[in-house]
């Protein structure tokens, strides 16, 4: 319990300044902007229907809420560099990962990196396998904590709004792409 | 020789025929109505051409006759090279404010290019052509964005093309069978070129920095 109050205890002291406010040279994450990196994970996730990769037979990836709804773990660094900020957690099924994103001056937040090409060793966007263990130690040490959210069967509803979103953030829905050919044409 | 759905033909209407047969036999409704539906795209619009992505023959519709026309890889190898370069390099862009020549320039983000399709290659005819870079084929969002005509895209796949072709002709790098395009990368001290994107080929076994292949580059939006 005490992990979870911490981590919520992050996002509210977390400054408060308004959305995009913070994505100037060297600035500080604020709540909104973390809320949003969430919700572009949590996208994309459903978007590319990865999400019964959080649920292999053995248990959950994170901390099971219930037998359909987990929570995961996230670490993000609290500073930004002209608008971006990197991010370290479970993109499954690659494993664990560090990820680039940027913040809009709308607030909005983009994922940096394409999830197909699988995070290899020679991009920016790479499993976290890759980094150096001190490294990787003082990263997880040192940055913002916060959760996501996964439910196995999301409704939807919360799928077409994901899709939606990723059309706004990149112009490309993998959803789209595979599910409803037609309504790309 | 057109490459159709993973099979080549010599004669691409023949191919495409072909194919499409094949899909109809198979069962394959999802792949038949894309292929239908391209083959409709087609007939209505001739102002495109057909190209051959991931082994899909697809018709890419030209901006009425402007934007990039695709340049299609002549074989399998140059395809696949063309692929692991366009996913390794597709966000990094050109410094407009670079001068010719100079490190962020076009002229350098094409020899990086080349420099990691030499290394790709190398990785690719090597005893262990499993190690793992960035797959050969396009990513769904390649294919959207090239099928789409975004004209980033096209220019990054032919860029990618010409630098696979120059590495299939040329030499192999000493061997190199390494490299990596950092970005904001936390673990390099030199922060400038860090965020900003420095490829470096390494050779496998010295471990050291090639000097000839190096190239600085600059990622999306960042100058």
């Amino acid at each position: 319990m005490k992990p979870l109050i911490a981590c919520w205890a992050v996002l509210f002291v977390a400054s408060t300044l308004s959305p995009g406010q913070s994505s100037s040279k060297g600035a500080e994450l604020t709540k909104f902007e973390i809320r949003a990196l969430t919700t572009a994970i949590e996208d994309e996730i459903y978007d590319y229907e990865y999400e019964g990769h959080y649920f292999p037979v053995g248990g959950a990836v994170g901390n099971a809420v219930s037998d359909s709804k987990t929570r995961v773990s996230l670490y993000v660094d609290a500073r930004l560099e002209n608008g971006e900020g990197q991010t370290i957690y479970k993109l499954m099924p690659y494993g664990e990962v560090l990820r680039l994103f940027h913040v809009h001056d709308d607030g909005m937040v983009v994922l940096d990196g394409d999830p197909e090409l699988g995070f290899p060793a020679t991009q920016p966007n790479r499993k976290t396998v890759y980094i150096n263990d001190h490294d990787l130690a003082r990263m997880k040490r040192d940055w913002l904590k916060a959760l996501f959210e996964i439910s196995l069967s999301p409704g939807a509803q919360r799928v077409q709004d994901a899709v939606r979103r990723q059309k706004e953030r990149t112009g490309f829905s993998a959803w789209e792409f595979h599910r409803a050919p037609a309504a790309r044409r | 020789m057109a490459f159709i759905n993973g099979r080549y033909y010599m004669n691409p209407a023949y191919g495409r025929a072909i194919e499409r047969a094949r899909l109809e036999a198979a069962g394959l409704d999802r792949e038949r109505e894309e292929f239908s539906a391209s083959r409709s795209d087609q007939d209505q619009n001739q102002n495109g051409h057909w190209v051959t992505i991931n082994g899909r023959h697809v018709f890419i519709q030209d901006a009425h006759g402007k934007g990039p026309e695709y340049d299609d890889p002549q074989n399998e190898n140059e395809a696949r090279l063309a692929n692991v370069v366009y996913n390794e390099t597709a966000s990094l862009r050109a410094n407009p404010k670079a001068k010719s020549g100079a490190p962020g320039s076009p002229e350098d983000l094409h020899n990086a290019r080349v420099a990691v399709a030499r290394v790709a290659h190398n990785v690719l005819q090597s005893k262990h052509p499993e190690r793992v870079q960035a797959p050969s084929e396009l990513s769904s969002r390649a294919v959207d964005a090239i099928n789409g005509g975004n004209k980033d895209a096209i220019l990054a796949h032919n860029d990618s093309l010409a630098a696979a072709r120059a590495a299939l002709a040329g030499s192999g790098l000493g061997g190199a069978t390494q490299y990596r395009i950092n970005s904001h990368d936390a673990q390099k001290n030199d922060k400038r070129q860090a965020r900003c994107g420095a490829l470096w080929p390494v050779p496998e076994r010295t471990g050291r920095h090639t000097s000839g292949d190096r190239g600085t580059l600059n990622k999306k939006g960042c100058e």
